[in-house]
């Protein structure tokens, strides 16, 4: 015992110490994501691709069969969703245009809702079982940048862009503990924080925290994100309310989200890369 | 043993590494049980250091480790670097010490990597702030209970890769 610590053990521990200890104050001092980092994925993305896209390509041969008959059902049932939500938008429209004139006759800026998106494949997904991130197969080469949104075709957000490289970047998901971010519910306009935890990120769900002492949250309430700050869109669905809890002193309350995004079937996703809104 | 024989040796373990790493993003990476998926590094450095001596295999758990945090999702950047040579050493402790090398030797050392990394994770997210130890232990457990059928993959092929390349002087 005494040799084996004394003979190497120590040496070696201490070159892994320092060795650890240079890595983290090369990404400390990183401005964006670092020089190796950025290496080791490049050259790794491409292959991590295509072994995702055979992985994918055997998962849809498999489902083929079993899902035409699911395929069918639900699309009878999304057309009448669809002839409701055409009553809804007739509606809509017809508020939209009261609006607009209202705005002029007040003299506001008309309203703007623009958001630059670039498309991205899912490359890898749950890179550990200790975090919940997306690896994608767009980086700063399509102007990607730490911090940009991704949501899904329908504007619903998946995650933050918290590492970025030039063919490649990861997306921390709504679930994940490093995942904070302003939101609103949409119905009361109580403005809140939906931030992952770590007990309900194997559950699928995420905590609505700081929630005000009046605030009234409802089962089935859509939270959005509140777009304060500037940093990030407003009006991105992060998903709904699923339950109300009271914290463990009993003086405060916060909501477990359901995610209006199912990650696991996720391909494909778009990074705001730029956006201009106007309230 | 001469040199280049040590260089081809540890040249062939990182080449059984790149095809579990490969089969781990190809392959095991869509069997999900219990809401994990296997992970294979930890089990690679327990493997090694069973077989090997102590200052090789935690080199090789060193080099290992910096392109774990370089390349993969780890939770601070050094994390790896520094744990998996930790952990190949115990491995290797083991095997010198209180197990003849073999299958019974590789899972005691898999499992002690596992509890390593595991239990530095933990660490993390508890100055992070998280709560739920118990929580972040049963997920260890998990992980480790998903990951070890994978033994059987690696330590054939890591068996094989010691005797082919181990020779008498």
């Amino acid at each position: 015992m005494k040799r084996f610590f004394t003979k190497y053990g120590i040496i070696v521990l201490a070159v892994s110490a320092t060795v650890a200890v240079a890595l983290s104050l090369l990404t400390f001092f990183s401005s964006n994501t670092d020089v190796l980092t950025n290496l080791v994925n490049t050259i790794s993305s491409p292959f991590r691709t295509v072994g995702t896209e055979i992985a994918n390509w055997v998962a849809d041969q498999r489902r083929f069969a079993s899902d035409y008959d699911a395929l069918k059902e639900e699309n009878e049932t999304l057309k009448n969703e669809i002839a409701d939500l055409e009553a809804a938008l007739r509606q809509a429209e017809k508020d939209s245009e009261e609006n607009r004139t209202l705005r002029r006759l007040l003299d506001l800026r008309e309203q703007r809702r623009d958001l630059d998106w670039e498309s991205a494949l899912i490359v890898e997904q749950d890179v550990s079982n200790w975090a919940s991130t997306l690896r994608l197969n767009i980086g700063t080469d399509y102007g990607v940048a730490i911090g940009d949104s991704v949501i899904t075709e329908a504007g619903y957000l998946v995650g933050i862009i918290t590492d970025a490289g030039t063919n490649w970047s990861t997306c921390t998901t709504v679930l994940d503990t490093e995942f904070s971010i302003g939101a609103r519910i949409f119905r009361t306009d109580e403005v809140a924080v939906a931030e992952g935890d770590f007990s309900l990120m194997s559950q699928g769900s995420l905590k609505l925290s700081y929630l005000s002492a009046d605030a009234v949250p409802m089962v089935g309430d859509l939270v959005v994100t509140s777009g304060l700050g500037g940093y990030y869109p407003s009006e991105l669905t992060i998903g709904y309310v699923q339950e109300i809890m009271t914290d463990d002193d009993g003086l405060a309350q916060y909501a477990i989200l359901r995610p209006a995004v199912e990650l696991s079937e996720l391909r494909q996703v778009f990074v705001v890369v730029d956006f201009t809104i106007v309230e | 043993m001469p040199k280049r024989y040590i260089v081809l040796k540890w040249l062939a373990y990182g080449g059984a590494t790149a095809v579990l790493l490969l089969l781990q993003t190809g392959v095991f990476h869509y069997i999900r049980l219990w809401g994990v998926v296997p992970f294979l590094a930890p089990m690679v450095v327990g493997v090694a250091a069973s077989f090997e001596d102590g200052i090789p295999s935690s080199l090789f758990a060193l080099v290992f480790g910096i392109l774990c945090d370089l390349g993969g999702a780890t939770p601070v950047m050094g994390f790896f670097t520094f744990l998996f040579p930790l952990a190949a050493l115990t491995a290797s402790f083991l095997a010198e010490n209180l197990f003849s090398p073999g299958f019974p030797c590789s899972l005691v050392s898999s499992f002690f990597c596992y509890l390593i990394v595991a239990g530095g994770r933990i660490i993390l997210f508890l100055i992070d702030g998280e709560t739920g130890v118990w929580d972040m232990w049963y997920l260890a457990l998990r992980e480790f209970l998903v990951s070890l059928p994978l033994l059987a993959v690696v330590f054939p092929l890591f068996r094989w890769v010691h005797r082919r390349t181990t020779f008498d002087y």
